[in-house]
């Protein structure tokens, strides 16, 4: 009799401590991803098409659910401002940022994202104090990387190094005496600042003279703004839509004169130049940017005392002399299936 | 006794609280503040290639635009699917996910909504589909979907009328006076219902206006420029000048068709006549320059008007326009026939 009662409790252990393990296993699967929200300006644009690959990729790798936010033109930290409260409201665990221009994105977006872990991607805040000529506090300027910069900032960037792009597109240039114009991104942007410094830093070396430097603006059909500028002999186009769009319109023939430099990470910006409608390319290798910012995340969700680090991703350097379509673009642009 | 029923009833108690308060908290959790003050539409194409789309969805986002005012903030996203349903279901996933008020929908098959209509009706979120119209069964499925756009039938009809009475008045087309115009057809997609009724109404309207006609070929291609220039290349080796007329279901295969005669080195008689449909900006172009004879216009301006001010009407819950539907539920624009006498005038659109 006793014996049966030793047999019942242990078996009935048996089965407690199996019937535990099964709902830990169950409850196990059931933790919900973390959810990651992502802010691009105009996240449906064909720019970004590398980029969200990278992130997705990453975030399957990394059990994360991806929320791409809805977004059209982010022209002001007060649209981004919108966009961060809506996905606070989303239950979101984490961000990837890529900041509005102005000012006062840096102070919003700590802000609002107070409590919350997030990393910037493709440009770090615009502090007003990113000057061109790099003879004040130019945090760029002082060491000539936008990268070193990133990392030394308190804010972890994953981008390439601006500084670097538009050095490289002062050299595609040439040294032989050409008039420029330049079309930029946003006035307050620290992507464009570096860019220019770059730019202007190769150019004054040369016998190159730049006859006008134009910025983007709210509203204004870029290609009809530059075609009211003077006639130039090159035209250097740091804002990758802008590119696109003058590109198009050089292909009909309204800029056909005027040699095109560009910065570009859409495969329409690769088949301009392959056209040669484009002189000169770079291509951020916006993939790795995607791929990095979410595994930095996901350390950060998974350690409490992890410091996310800023990363200077690739640029791919291509000119129209030495440039063919090949499978090394499409591995570049969009790496492993 | 009474102490133990005492004591039962306080434990009754305790559970119907916990009961209550776990409802409550796991109804609460998942909901998600809205505001009547922020529109967030998700508009998504079926590719990012069609330039008539991307027309379209340019007017649509400077209409919103225009709707805006202090207290009212429209945000609008445009994605695309890429040429494949499958694609295009997961960006509309993606669009729910992030938050989303109203859904423009362009489908890439008109066949396959169901599963977009699924997520949007689980989230009660409306849809407008737009220039591809799904079938009727789907459409009135559930309450909250709608179509913009236009009837093919009626710019397969106005394509044959055109042509019709564009030969009548230039009895040269005809160039080896047989009596028969030797024509080839440039389709956009095999077996698209929009593809069939141009095609036929164009074809059958030419019949019923006693014009004589003899098809030397057709091609699909697709919609696309590129590929209509392509076909209509390979099209120009087999049948040279014995092509006197070109019809297309739309004005990019027109322009590629266009594009094959400079290409061909055609010039005066030799270049056949060539009609489209859309009245995109280069085909109006292209008929102000005679390389094009007509075209039929499809009226983005007004689907792109009508799209914004439902998307604005659905979430408000009003139903002034609403109740003008067709159904309650389709709003069908009017095609507009342009020949070179009155291209000036969508020109300046």
């Amino acid at each position: 009799m006793k014996k049966n009662k030793i047999t019942f409790l242990v078996l009935e252990t048996i089965l407690l401590v199996l019937a535990l393990f099964f709902v830990l296993k169950i409850f196990d699967k059931n933790v919900p991803e973390k959810r990651v929200a992502v802010i691009l300006s105009e996240s449906g644009d064909n720019r970004w098409d590398s980029l969200i690959k990278g992130l997705k990729q990453a975030a399957d790798i990394n059990d994360l659910h991806m929320i791409i936010c809805n977004t059209d033109e982010i022209d002001s930290t007060e649209t981004e401002k919108e966009i961060i409260k809506e996905q606070k409201n989303n239950d979101i665990d984490a961000f990837i940022i890529c900041p509005a221009p102005g000012a006062d994105t840096e102070k919003m977006i700590k802000k609002q994202c107070s409590g919350i872990p997030y990393v910037l991607i493709m440009d770090e805040f615009y502090n007003g104090t990113q000057l061109i000529n790099g003879k004040s506090s130019d945090r760029s300027s002082q060491n000539g990387a936008a990268s070193k910069n990133a990392q030394k900032s308190l804010d972890a960037v994953i981008g390439p190094d601006y500084y670097k792009i538009g050095a490289t597109l002062g050299k595609q240039i040439g040294k032989k005496k050409k008039t420029v114009g330049i079309v930029a991104d946003w006035r307050e942007s620290a992507a464009n600042r570096q860019m220019l410094k770059g730019l202007k830093d190769v150019l004054k070396d040369t016998e190159n003279e730049i006859s006008w430097c134009y910025y983007r603006q709210k509203g204004q059909d870029i290609c009809e703004s530059v075609a009211q500028k003077s006639d130039v002999d090159a035209l250097v186009v740091l804002d990758p839509k802008a590119l696109e769009e003058l590109g198009e319109k050089s292909e009909q023939g309204t800029y056909r004169e005027a040699e095109i430099y560009g910065i570009g990470s859409s495969e329409k910006a690769i088949v301009l130049l392959d056209d040669g409608v484009i002189n000169g390319l770079i291509i951020p290798d916006t993939y790795s940017v995607g791929y990095k910012s979410v595994e930095e995340i996901a350390q950060k969700l998974n350690r409490r005392f992890y410091r996310i680090k800023g990363q200077e991703t690739d640029i791919k350097i291509l000119s129209k002399p030495i440039f063919s379509l090949d499978d090394n673009m499409e591995r570049f642009m969009y790496s492993y299936e | 006794m009474s102490k133990r029923n005492e004591r039962n009833r306080k434990y009754k108690r305790v559970i119907a609280v916990t009961l209550m308060l776990t409802l409550l908290a796991s109804g609460c959790g998942k909901e998600k503040p809205k505001s009547n003050n922020i529109l967030r539409v998700g508009v998504v194409t079926y590719t990012q290639d069609d330039p008539f789309i991307n027309a379209m969805t340019d007017k649509l986002k400077e209409n919103f635009k225009e709707m805006e005012s202090e207290d009212f903030k429209i945000i609008v996203s445009v994605k695309n699917g890429d040429d494949n349903q499958q694609d295009q279901n997961e960006i509309v996933e993606e669009m729910i996910d992030a938050g989303c008020d109203v859904l423009c929908v362009n489908l890439v098959d008109r066949t396959a909504p169901s599963r977009i209509i699924r997520m949007a009706k689980q989230e009660s979120i409306p849809i407008i589909f737009f220039n591809r119209e799904p079938v009727k069964e789907d459409i009135m499925q559930w309450e909250k979907l709608y179509y913009v756009g236009c009837n093919a039938e009626q710019s397969g009809v106005m394509q044959g009328e055109i042509v019709a009475n564009y030969l009548k008045n230039h009895p040269e087309v005809d160039v080896n006076k047989d009596g028969k115009i030797q024509y080839v057809l440039l389709e956009g997609e095999a077996g698209h219902q929009d593809a069939i009724s141009r095609t036929d109404y164009a074809v059958k309207t030419l019949i019923e206006q006693d014009v004589k006609l003899e098809k030397l070929s057709y091609q699909f291609a697709d919609w696309n420029r590129g590929q209509a220039e392509n076909r209509m290349t390979r099209l120009i080796q087999q049948y040279g000048k014995e092509i006197e007329l070109v019809i297309s279901n739309n004005d990019e295969m027109a322009l590629g068709a266009v594009a094959a005669c400079r290409k061909a080195g055609y010039r005066g008689n030799d270049w056949p006549v060539i009609f489209g449909i859309d009245g995109l900006e280069d085909a109006l172009k292209a008929i102000k320059g005679g390389q094009m004879q007509g075209t039929v216009y499809n009226d983005k301006e007004d689907q792109a008007s009508e799209l914004a001010k439902l998307s604005v009407e659905v979430f408000r819950g009003d139903n002034k326009y609403r109740s003008q539907l067709t159904d309650g539920r389709y709003y069908v624009s009017e095609y507009r026939q342009v020949d070179e006498e009155n291209v000036d005038e969508f020109l300046e659109k």
